[in-house]
């Protein structure tokens, strides 16, 4: 594999790693106002 | 515009560490609590799972115990969790540690008090990470404006978010505790219930 196709390649997981970081970061932070 | 093949190769290892950063994040925060709780769980072994002086003069404990806090605080000694307890009507107290619901009632009228705290967040506290190591028969403490109230866990039960019962008013003096679970999801809530008890603290 060429060292732009890893580049490309690397870039797609990088978007879905830090899709990953904001949906895990969000999901934890429950909040309770449902409950007032 | 043409980026040289030995560039492009840093570049590429900039990226990989940065994945490996974002993903060592997300999948190993959550299991730092276990570290600090057998740590934690050492020191409050030490005396006996309750941190502070009791009114028992044959208690030997209390001479290595702290002072009985000023301020509200909770305290299970089984999963040697000692916080404080914060009132208010924003949802966002529950950001600091222990909220006490503000429309339920307190330790020193009876009824039912009610108590919620994170389960684990990223950003916050991870107050309740350990709540369901709590069984049946477990002591509860709470310090209450200079006064310590003892429960007993009678009940721990999962219910769905939407079961609000949880919070309503009860003929007997008791604490319900909640939290999110499972872990790293606000899908349901892990409940546990403790009756007052008359032990002398």
């Amino acid at each position: 594999m060429s060292e732009k196709k890893r580049f490309y390649l690397l870039i797609g997981l990088l978007v879905l790693s830090i899709g990953l970081l904001l949906y895990a970061t969000r999901q934890a932070d429950a909040n309770f106002s449902d409950w007032l | 515009m043409h980026i040289p093949n030995s560039a492009l190769k840093k570049i590429n290892f900039a990226i990989v560490l940065l994945i490996v950063l974002c993903n060592s994040y997300v999948l190993l925060l959550p299991l730092l609590p276990n570290i600090s709780y057998w740590q934690h769980k050492k020191a409050v072994a030490a005396v006996g799972g309750i941190p502070y002086k009791t009114n028992d003069p044959k208690d030997t404990l209390n001479t290595i115990r702290r002072e009985p806090p000023k301020d509200n605080r909770l305290v299970i000694p089984a999963i040697a969790l000692d916080e404080a307890v914060y009132q208010g009507t924003d949802p966002s107290t529950v950001h600091k540690g222990v909220w006490a619901r503000p429309l339920t009632s307190t330790p020193d009228k009876g009824s039912n008090t009610v108590l919620v705290g994170h389960r684990f967040t990223y950003n916050g506290p991870a107050t309740f990470y350990h709540l369901d190591k709590v069984i049946v028969g477990d002591r509860i403490l709470i310090y209450w404006n200079g006064t310590a109230y003892n429960y007993a866990v009678t009940t721990t039960k999962v219910v769905p978010a939407t079961q609000v019962e949880v919070e309503a008013p009860t003929s007997e003096d008791t604490l319900t505790i909640y939290t999110c679970t499972p872990i790293w999801s606000a899908k349901d809530r892990l409940v546990v219930i403790a009756k007052r008890q008359d032990l002398k603290l």
